[in-house]
């Protein structure tokens, strides 16, 4: 919640100037036709033959910030797959999302601190895409939320679909964007069997216990998305894939020779307001 | 009752059945009091149960009234429940909603938690673990909800919550209509129950008072029933034991008939078992008779036995006895008849027994009873002692007691034909006069013994009576026994020897050694006065054996001095036929190692006649060691020719009876001569003893006797005094040769 002040909003508006040009010389990111399918293997030689790209990363947020500050990816399609390798720095591996401890005072289960690691992919599906939600662009993005416990989990990333709208909307969240404007942000997932639920202990069985229960009978447009995740020596390396296009209406289609916007987020084990973001990027395909 | 006499037993015990039966009649009176009492404390229980049963039901309405708060609260769960259900999805849909309604709707689940512990007592366990349960996890999601500011999580919460709540709801809603239902229910099954209870009661109440009456008709016709029956019973009972009364009476005096009745009770069992007991009594009566005749029998067995001798049916020993007792104990010291006791036995009664056998001998006993109870009186008693000794009591004079044992000589000398063979026997009689002889029963009969043993010894086949001389007599055969003994151990014997001379050439042909008795006080002592007391006694085997030695010993000195003179020795029968005499010879050879020839061994006539063949037997046995046998006194007896050519013999004596007589005695002459030539016909040397005269000597040459022994040429005499030269001459001399 910022000052609504006009001061404020005038600020926001010579703020915003740099970022109008950045989106004009967005980062592109360029997707390679692959020799074959390199499928959900890191070590895959396939990824040798492609040219890296190193995107900068910023915080979202004036008081958080970590040691991450890039993310290395690589990008190919084969077939009618779209391949998408990044790599980042990360001193730990958090795999453990929202867990209860017992609360000896309270005599029952509080929510915990842990939070898991994770990395979003955003793609333009319609409106202007911008990587900063409270820009003030309204938009329909398809986002992938890779999430080294509840999805990774799974093999998956958790497909959602992003809406900001200046218009207020059904379960979403009112944000207020840099103009000072309401923004309303919707991020639903898509349509199937969800990848996991929340359960709740009402007496003592250990001092922490897990949140989420993962289920095993996801399906759907949820599940499109196909990824693995490994942390090792203080990287996390990543693969995800999807079909081109799903045939899904909630999913992003891509056809090759034209860009998608699109852009990076990643949380370090912290909560969905504090990340650290990319520039608005080009996807070409 | 105690003031009544009682009759008998059966009176008692119609008395105990009566005392029993009043006392069952009394039984069943304090039943029924105890039963109308009961009835009257189940009445006040009734009533207690009543007061009870209302009690509940007033205990249940109050707790139906303390549910009514729990109803409420929860009402207001649910309430809660679903206006915070209400909540959640504004704020999930609307972003612009504000959550200060969820908060209120926090505080206002917290008073309704912090209430129903208040009112949890009143609740059952489940119901109120239920309840806080429910409100437990509506607080855990509104806290969580309020903890979470996301919208995508709140709605992953609420898709997540929405089932609980919905879950929460609707278990209230189930909870309170279960209360509902629960209390309705109840109050009908305490009304229903109280119902009950009042009909129950009435109903226990009705029955008692049936069976009050009941047990009172019960009671009343039992008395009259068991009345009648016992009086029916008794009677029939007294009837039976009359009846079972004579039955016993009637078995008591050993008439058995059967039982009066039969039935299958105790008195049918009784009737029966008298019946049996008076079968048994009637056995048991035959039985006893057979066995009181069986004892009769066998008493008059064993008296017959005790009393009398099986085999010639006289008294025996013992009731001789007690008859001499009895008539020494009532003998009229002055009456003209005395008491006579006879004592009988056969003369040479074992030879019978030993010629013709033991049944012979058997038979020959029971003749002679025959023929003495013929020849006695009715009131003489006549026992047989044992073996072939009789005896007879006699009442009469000395005359007819004389006259008596005559006539009973007499009668046994008649022969007796047994299995076709004529046996020849006589007896001898002892007699002892009661009152002279002797005053005890065994002073008779020991008297009537000695007088016995003088008639033996006075040649049989006579009588004598006892006289106190015969008495002398027996005292001194006892001293002389004892001198006898004393003899033997203080070496008091000695051997005296006679030659025996061969006619052809006269030179000595032999020695025969002759016992005599060099007695402390009486000088020397001849056989003749001691030899047959001493076969009675036994003791001849000692001092036969004694001979036996010292004539072998004396032959051994000879044989050193360089002669070789045999000596012959003369064996009684008692000796001879005791088995040991060859084995005795045995040793004494063996000992001395002398020449067997030089032993001879001289047997009388009589002796073999005791038993020929064991005669023949060992001399047999003698002969065959080496040693010689001839007879002695041979003609005396009555020798068999037919044993006579079996007998082993080496040489043959004529006794001295026949050669005193010769030549002038034509009938020794003739019995000489026919020795002689028997002898010769038999291959055997005569030796003629007592030869004394020249003239006897030249008749016994010219009967070609071969040797001669006598005073003619030597006396018996020690074997130092003879003279053992080449030849012998003559003596003519007065003295008798007795050996």
């Amino acid at each position: 919640m910022r000052p609504n002040t006009s001061l404020s909003r005038l600020l926001i508006a010579l703020a915003l100037l740099p970022f109008i040009s950045a989106t004009v010389w967005a980062q592109t990111i360029q997707i390679h036709p692959l020799t074959g399918n390199p499928a959900l293997n890191i070590e895959s030689p396939l990824w040798n033959s492609l040219s890296s790209t190193s995107v900068p990363l910023k915080s979202n947020s004036a008081d958080y910030s970590t040691s991450i500050d890039q993310v290395l990816i690589k990008a190919g399609h084969f077939d009618n797959q779209v391949f998408f390798y990044l790599e980042w720095h990360d001193d730990t591996e958090d795999l453990t999302h929202k867990p209860y401890v017992w609360d000896n005072q309270q005599q029952r289960y509080i929510q915990g601190t842990k939070r898991e690691d994770r990395l979003a992919l955003q793609f333009e599906i319609s409106g202007e895409f911008d990587a900063d939600w409270i820009s003030g662009k309204e938009f329909i993005a398809d986002m992938w939320h890779w999430k080294s416990y509840r999805s990774n989990s799974l093999g998956l990333a958790h497909d959602k679909l992003t809406q900001i709208s200046k218009s207020s909307l059904l379960r979403s969240h009112r944000a207020t964007s840099r103009d000072g404007t309401p923004l309303y942000l919707l991020r639903p997932s898509d349509a199937g069997n969800p990848l996991y639920t929340s359960q709740r202990y009402r007496h003592y069985s250990a001092d922490e216990m897990p949140k989420y229960k993962l289920l095993d009978n996801a399906s759907g447009s949820v599940t499109d998305i196909k990824a693995n995740g490994i942390w090792k020596k203080g990287r996390w390396q990543l693969i995800m894939s999807r079909q081109l296009n799903t045939g899904h209406s909630d999913d992003v289609v891509f056809e090759l020779g034209k860009k998608v916007r699109g852009g990076i987020a990643i949380f370090d084990h912290s909560e969905n307001h504090q990340h650290m973001v990319s520039e608005t990027l080009n996807f070409q395909f | 009752m105690s003031d009544v006499p009682l009759p008998n037993k059966l009176v008692r015990l119609q008395v105990i059945a009566w005392s029993f039966f009043l006392c069952l009649t009394l039984l069943i009176i304090v039943e029924s009091w105890y039963l109308i009492s009961l009835n009257s404390q189940s009445s006040k229980e009734f009533n207690q149960v009543d007061q009870q049963t209302q009690q509940v039901y007033r205990d249940v309405d109050h707790m139906l009234q303390q549910r009514q708060p729990l109803e409420q609260l929860s009402n207001q769960i649910i309430n809660s429940a679903e206006h915070f259900n209400d909540e959640f999805q504004l704020l999930i849909l609307d972003p612009d909603y504000s959550d200060a309604g969820v908060r209120v709707l926090q505080g206002e689940l917290q008073q309704q938690a912090d209430k129903l512990k208040t009112i949890s007592t009143f609740i059952a366990p489940a119901i109120s673990d239920s309840l806080k349960e429910n409100l437990g996890v509506l607080l855990d999601i509104t806290a969580e909800l309020l903890e979470t500011p996301s919208p995508n999580d709140r709605q992953q919460l609420y898709r997540d919550t929405s089932e609980p709540l919905l879950a929460i709801i609707s278990a209230q809603t189930l909870l309170l209509n279960q209360f509902k239902i629960e209390n309705q229910q109840l109050s009908q099954d305490v009304f229903r129950a109280t119902e009950q209870s009042h009909r129950s009661m009435a109903n226990y109440a009705q029955f008692t008072h049936r069976f009050e009456l009941s047990v009172w008709g019960v009671s009343l016709f039992a008395l009259v029933a068991n009345s009648l029956i016992l009086a029916l019973l008794f009677y029939l009972f007294r009837r039976r034991l009359v009846k079972l009364s004579d039955y016993a009476e009637a078995i008591g005096q050993q008439q058995f008939a059967p039982a009066p009745f039969s039935s299958g009770d105790i008195t049918g069992n009784l009737a029966k078992n008298l019946e049996k007991m008076g079968g048994h009594i009637h056995q048991l009566l035959d039985l006893s008779q057979q066995e009181a005749q069986r004892a009769n029998d066998a008493h008059a067995e064993a008296e017959q036995l005790a009393f009398y001798d099986p085999l010639t049916g006289l008294e025996n020993r013992r009731l001789f006895y007690k008859r001499l007792e009895h008539d020494l104990s009532v003998l009229e010291r002055h009456s003209e008849d005395s008491l006579a006791l006879f004592y009988l036995d056969l003369d040479d009664f074992k030879q019978i027994n030993d010629t013709l056998g033991h049944k012979a001998g058997d038979e020959v006993l029971k003749s002679m009873a025959d023929r003495l109870r013929l020849t006695l009186r009715e009131e003489e008693s006549l026992a047989r002692l044992g073996g072939d000794e009789f005896a007879i009591l006699f009442h009469g004079s000395q005359e007819t007691c004389a006259n008596l044992a005559d006539r009973i000589l007499r009668k046994m000398q008649v022969p007796l034909t047994i299995d076709g063979q004529v046996v020849r026997f006589s007896t001898s009689i002892g007699i002892a006069i009661a009152g002279e002889d002797g005053n005890t029963t065994s002073e008779l009969m020991s008297h009537a013994d000695l007088a016995l043993y003088q008639a033996k010894a006075l040649g049989r086949n006579n009588y004598q009576y006892y006289s106190p001389d015969l008495q002398q007599r027996a005292q001194t055969r006892v001293q002389l026994t004892h001198e006898i003994d004393n003899a033997i151990s203080g070496e008091e014997f000695t051997l005296h020897y006679q030659p025996k001379v061969n006619l052809c050439d006269r030179r000595l042909a032999g020695l025969e050694a002759l016992i005599r008795w060099k007695h402390p006080t009486r000088g020397m002592v001849f056989p003749g006065e001691f030899i047959a007391l001493v076969e009675d006694t036994g003791q001849i085997l000692p001092i036969s054996n004694w001979l036996i030695e010292q004539a072998c010993q004396q032959i051994q000195v000879l044989q050193h001095r360089g002669r070789a003179i045999p000596i012959s020795i003369n064996i009684s029968a008692k000796h001879f036929y005791t088995g040991d005499l060859v084995n005795q010879i045995r040793r004494q050879l063996d000992t001395y190692q002398i020449d067997p020839k030089l032993l001879e061994i001289e047997i009388t006539e009589s002796l073999l006649m005791d038993n020929m063949q064991q005669a023949i037997q060992t001399l047999e046995t003698i002969r065959s060691i080496g040693v010689r046998t001839s007879i002695d006194d041979f003609g005396t007896g009555f020798s068999s020719m037919a044993y006579l050519k079996q007998l082993p013999l080496d040489a043959m004596k004529v006794d001295r009876e026949f050669v005193r007589h010769l030549p002038n005695g034509l009938k020794d002459v003739a019995i000489t001569q026919t020795i002689i030539e028997l002898a010769h016909r038999l291959n055997l040397p005569v030796i003629a003893e007592g030869v004394e005269t020249e003239a006897q000597l030249k008749c016994l040459e010219q009967m070609g006797c071969e040797m001669v022994q006598g005073y003619l040429f030597s006396k018996p005499a020690p074997i130092a005094e003879l003279n053992l030269g080449p030849t012998y001459t003559c003596f003519a001399s007065s003295q008798s040769s007795t050996v």
